[in-house]
């Protein structure tokens, strides 16, 4: 008798573990290998994907456009590419349909052995975003998850400024970095010699990358990275995250000016960086460097 | 040798991203790399001294000189693995030349273990081999109705000419002519392909890094030779959405920007594997003949 209350106990205590488990993660909707990771779909990511897109992407008649309607939709589906041996990163792909928005997101888990550095990233992490024509309906493979519209817009609303900014830490490897560049671009012109004011972009925490506006130098600077900016490895191989576009020539108003080319950033791109970097950013002043002290004699 | 794995390379390539592999099993670099190492010496004295304790203990030959022999042998398999060691895994052709010059933009336009829009050793190689078939599309395959121009931005025959462009209208960033006309880069195009090339032919053994510099320099160097035909996986391309184009791809850009070329290009879908290696590649609507 005992032992059959005993199992019963069990067998309830399992079904509640099990509901609560449920109840915790509603949104995510299939089962088997169609299902995205929960975190893919949970609310706080979601609403983090859409400031970084509202602060990046979005321009005002897009806006305007999605937020006569009810839900804001996404799509959501894990992605299986092929992937070296050995890496374990996980690739998703979120599409807001109302947007015509897609974007390619993954959580690194892999190991560089040539750099002995292990690649792995706390939360996924936007990789690409693709303006596309998406079907009028969900593919079988995604999970749908809406957002209450107003709720969103007054989250956008209410974090529209919000600043974050890389701790000491990282902010003095960036700044290890941003001096290399500096002097690297100002072999020519010696302004690496000189005091200089730089501007960097707040930071995603959906996003391994910053923009940084150097203002004496008129360029601007985008690191990117597979790895976690927070990871010191990223600031040891910085030549291999940095673009650097030339404010006075890598400028147009239309890519039509030069069709086909893949150099230039137009007025309206260029614009938003400046937006983010100026005015939602931190300015930093590089001190002049140290010229190294000849041998003695 | 290239020209006879040319056949081969057209059979193993496919539509969907399974791309040959230029310097395999039959990689003359690494026959290269085992002659520099004396790999067979190794093998010839590992052989010599498993027979000579039997000698040793026989006493044919005197200590003394058995112990020489011995102390040879063991010099010379210390050379031969401090030989190996230091033999490069990879090594590219000068951007001095054509063929150096092509892998370089090939190197610099795809990323590689831990850089923003890796995923993987084959979605690289994959990318690097759509660039390629853009460039040559700007040189060979203008749909009617296109002038050269209309897509390259020059009129040539010079793979060249379509990497850098002309004057201010650069077509790939990095990549130009100076004011004496030679094919240079930016410092830091270079700069960062030393930094490649250092971690490749770092650690115990070959990695990605070097598959992917060694796949980069075998696509340059059999382009060159002898074109690299049947290979496009948007040839065939021929509607993307309601809009009729032209196949073959025309230009690419980084994806993460949302970026459009302008002009008649038009996104090539993810359904048509239109994004690879961090980049989003372009073919062009389809215009009266």
């Amino acid at each position: 008798m005992k032992i059959e209350k005993l199992f019963t106990l069990t067998v309830m205590l399992g079904l509640l573990a099990a509901l609560a488990t449920a109840c915790r993660s509603p949104q995510v909707v299939g089962a088997g290998a169609s299902t995205p990771p929960a975190e893919l779909v949970q609310p706080t990511y979601l609403y983090e994907v859409t400031r970084h897109l509202y602060r990046w992407y979005l321009d005002e008649a897009e806006v305007e456009q999605v937020t006569r309607q009810k839900q804001f939709v996404f799509w959501v589906r894990q992605l299986h590419p092929r992937l070296d041996p050995g890496d374990q990163s996980v690739l998703g792909e979120i599409v807001l349909p109302q947007l015509g928005l897609s974007l390619r997101v993954k959580k690194a888990d892999y190991r560089i052995e040539e750099l002995h550095t292990t690649v792995q990233s706390q939360t996924f992490k936007i990789t690409q975003v693709t303006r596309l024509k998406v079907p009028d309906v969900a593919p079988a493979n995604c999970t749908v998850v809406t957002l209450d519209m107003q709720e969103m817009v007054d989250y956008l609303f209410r974090t529209r400024s919000q600043r974050d900014y890389p701790d000491a830490a990282l902010m003095d490897r960036m700044r290890v970095a941003l001096r290399q560049e500096l002097v690297r671009e100002g072999v020519s012109n010696n302004a690496a010699g000189t005091e200089q004011i730089v501007h960097f972009s707040p930071l995603s925490p959906v996003a391994n990358e910053v923009w940084v506006y150097w203002e004496t130098g008129r360029k601007l600077l985008h690191f990117a990275s597979d790895i976690d900016l927070a990871n010191p490895a990223v600031w040891q191989q910085e030549s291999l995250m940095v673009k650097v576009f030339d404010l006075d020539q890598q400028v147009v108003l239309s890519h039509e000016e030069a069709p086909g080319s893949n150099r230039f950033l137009t007025r309206h791109q260029v614009g938003r960086v400046l937006f983010n970097c100026l005015v939602l950013g931190q300015r930093v002043a590089v001190p002049a460097r140290t010229p190294p002290i000849p041998p003695g004699p | 040798m290239r020209t006879s794995l040319m056949p081969e390379v057209h059979r193993k390539a496919d539509r969907r991203g399974e791309i040959p592999d230029f310097l395999g099993s039959h990689n003359p670099a690494c026959a290269n790399i085992c002659a520099a190492t004396g790999e067979p010496d190794v093998v010839q004295s590992s052989r010599t001294l498993s027979r000579r304790p039997g000698s040793l203990a026989t006493g044919h030959r005197s200590p003394i000189a058995d112990c020489c022999l011995l102390l040879t042998l063991l010099l010379l398999l210390m050379a031969s693995a401090s030989a190996r060691a230091e033999a490069p895994f990879v090594q590219l052709d000068s951007p001095a030349t054509t063929v150096g010059y092509l892998a370089s933009l090939l190197i610099n336009e795809v990323p590689f273990p831990g850089e923003r829009g890796y995923e993987s050793e084959a979605d690289t190689r994959a990318a690097m081999l759509q660039i390629l078939w853009v460039l040559d599309s700007r040189i060979h395959q203008i749909p009617p109705g296109y002038l050269q121009r209309h897509v390259a931005g020059v009129t040539s025959q010079d793979i060249i000419d379509i990497i850098t462009g002309t004057g201010g209208r650069r077509q790939c960033e990095g990549f130009y002519r100076n004011a004496s006309g030679q094919f240079v880069t930016d410092q830091r195009v270079q700069e960062r392909i030393q930094n490649l090339l250092r971690i490749a032919n770092s650690g115990g053994k070959p990695g990605h890094f070097a598959g992917l510099l060694n796949h980069a320099q075998g696509l340059a160097r059999a382009y060159v030779k002898g074109g690299v035909q049947e290979a496009d996986r948007y040839a065939g391309l021929k509607q993307v959405g309601p809009v009729r184009v032209t196949g073959h791809a025309y230009a690419w850009m980084t994806d993460v920007d949302a970026n459009h070329p302008g002009g008649n290009f038009v996104t090539i879908p993810d359904n048509d594997d239109g994004s690879l290696g961090g980049n989003r590649f372009f073919t062009l609507k389809e215009v009266a003949k």
